[in-house]
């Protein structure tokens, strides 16, 4: 048997399919997008966490914040997705994913803001208290917008993590666009090479223009070094 | 409400442990992969020439702009499509070594560019061949600051490896949604191999701190 070479190139299989890609594409976006907003709320409670004065809860969440780091978004997938319902607790695919994805980068955001909010000197904080400004004061207008452009690489290299890894919730049968491309592709290999260039290129698109934003926001925030 | 029973996923532990060996030995092969592409790619991108840098990072920007997963089944995919019989084994350690390797290769140009010029220049000025310059003063200063990140990206990969399940590969993954079909007990199944896998991850971390401490004598 020879191969076809033009059916791999096949284009109708995109025109035939547009509305599901696109559906698939909505999805694996709204995934990645509140996963994103998960993970900076899990992310700044585990930053207090980490530098807690008590230094139980400070063990405690670095203990916590190794087991997730050391074992594989999918299995934590799996045990949301297929464990959780054995306890009475029935998550859809969509809910899985997202709360796994998020709890995932959680540990990691939990970490670069701490070390980015250490990164900024001591007297900072100091001098703010010192002109009688209230803790949140001194940090929302002395100690976060500096810290922020410290973070901000890795807070986006987070977030096109969360967009790459969101492939995943194809194996808890989330219609997420991955999930899409490789059942059309799975009938017949017809349209097999356009396919998986057009879902590539879409992460690609995705994840080149969030680093593409990010360089351009850090350097509008640091902007003040300069002058 | 919590009553858990994890004999019959004991039961299976000889499973489980031969499952556990395809999942290190997956990793070590892909982590092999990794550095060779790391090393290689970090190497060309020193060439002079207005080529290889530019290739190398389109190599490394694409690799690090798409997920994994569409990477393993592309991988599984295009021998599968133009009728080339491939074992998923050998093509899914390939992809997993070139996408880490793709971190590897900036890992390692960020450490080799960190050495100081005047090192470099001092040693220049004092004689020292060229290749001795690198082996004796470049390396062991790269090596240093470069073991924990690499260490990070090693346990990443061998995490990594469970996505080749989706392939077919009879790795530790795989064999959990067997065992977890048969006997029924998803969560004590997906608890037992999430602990596997964690003790490979601390074993890795515990490693690299060894190592580094070693490697940085020097310094202190």
């Amino acid at each position: 048997m020879t191969v076809d070479y033009n059916a791999l190139f096949d284009l109708s299989q995109v025109y035939d399919n547009w509305r599901l890609l696109v559906s698939g594409a909505l999805m694996t976006i709204s995934i990645a997008l509140t996963a994103t907003i998960l993970a900076g709320i899990l992310g700044i409670v585990m930053s207090m966490l980490l530098s807690s004065r008590r230094r139980w809860v400070a063990v405690a969440t670095r203990g916590y914040v190794e087991v997730i780091r050391g074992t594989p978004l999918l299995i934590q997938m799996y045990i949301l997705y297929y464990g959780l319902p054995a306890l009475g607790i029935v998550l859809s695919g969509f809910w899985a994913a997202v709360i796994a994805l998020g709890v995932n980068s959680a540990a990691y955001v939990g970490e670069i803001s701490r070390g980015a909010i250490g990164s900024i000197d001591r007297a900072q904080r100091e001098s703010g208290f010192a002109v009688g400004m209230s803790t949140f004061t001194t940090y929302r207008r002395i100690v976060l917008p500096q810290a922020f452009p410290v973070a901000l690489p890795s807070l986006v290299g987070e977030v096109i993590d969360i967009v790459k890894w969101s492939s995943l919730a194809t194996v808890i049968a989330v219609p997420e666009v991955t999930q899409i491309v490789y059942q059309i592709v799975s009938q017949s290999f017809r349209g097999f090479a356009i396919l998986f260039l057009l879902l590539a290129g879409f992460y690609f698109t995705l994840t080149w223009s969030l680093s593409i934003m990010s360089r351009a926001l850090e350097s509008r925030l640091t902007s003040y070094r300069a002058r | 409400m919590l009553n858990l029973n994890f004999t019959p996923v004991i039961d299976s532990l000889d499973q489980l442990l031969w499952a556990a060996t395809v999942t290190l030995v997956l990793g070590w092969i892909g982590m092999v992969v990794a550095i060779t592409v790391g090393v290689v790619g970090a190497a060309l991108s020193q060439m002079p020439g207005r080529f290889y840098r530019p290739a190398v990072q389109a190599f490394v920007d694409i690799y690090r702009g798409t997920p994994l997963l569409v990477q393993i089944l592309l991988f599984f995919f295009v021998p599968a499509a133009l009728q080339i019989d491939l074992s998923p084994y050998f093509v899914g350690a390939l992809a997993i070594g070139l996408y880490y390797g793709a971190y590897i290769i900036e890992i390692l140009r960020g450490a080799y560019e960190a050495v100081p010029r005047g090192q470099i220049e001092a040693a220049r000025s004092l004689g020292i061949p060229a290749l001795n310059i690198f082996i004796r003063i470049r390396l062991p200063q790269a090596l240093a600051i470069v073991i924990s990140p690499i260490a990070g990206q090693f346990a990443r990969l061998q995490k990594a490896t469970s996505l080749l399940s989706v392939i077919g590969v009879a790795e530790l993954t795989l064999r959990g949604q067997f065992i977890m079909t048969r006997t029924y007990s998803p969560i004590e199944t997906w608890l037992v191999i999430a602990g596997i896998y964690l003790a490979m991850y601390l074993v890795i971390i515990t490693g690299a701190i060894w190592l580094e401490r070693r490697l940085s004598v020097g310094r202190r």
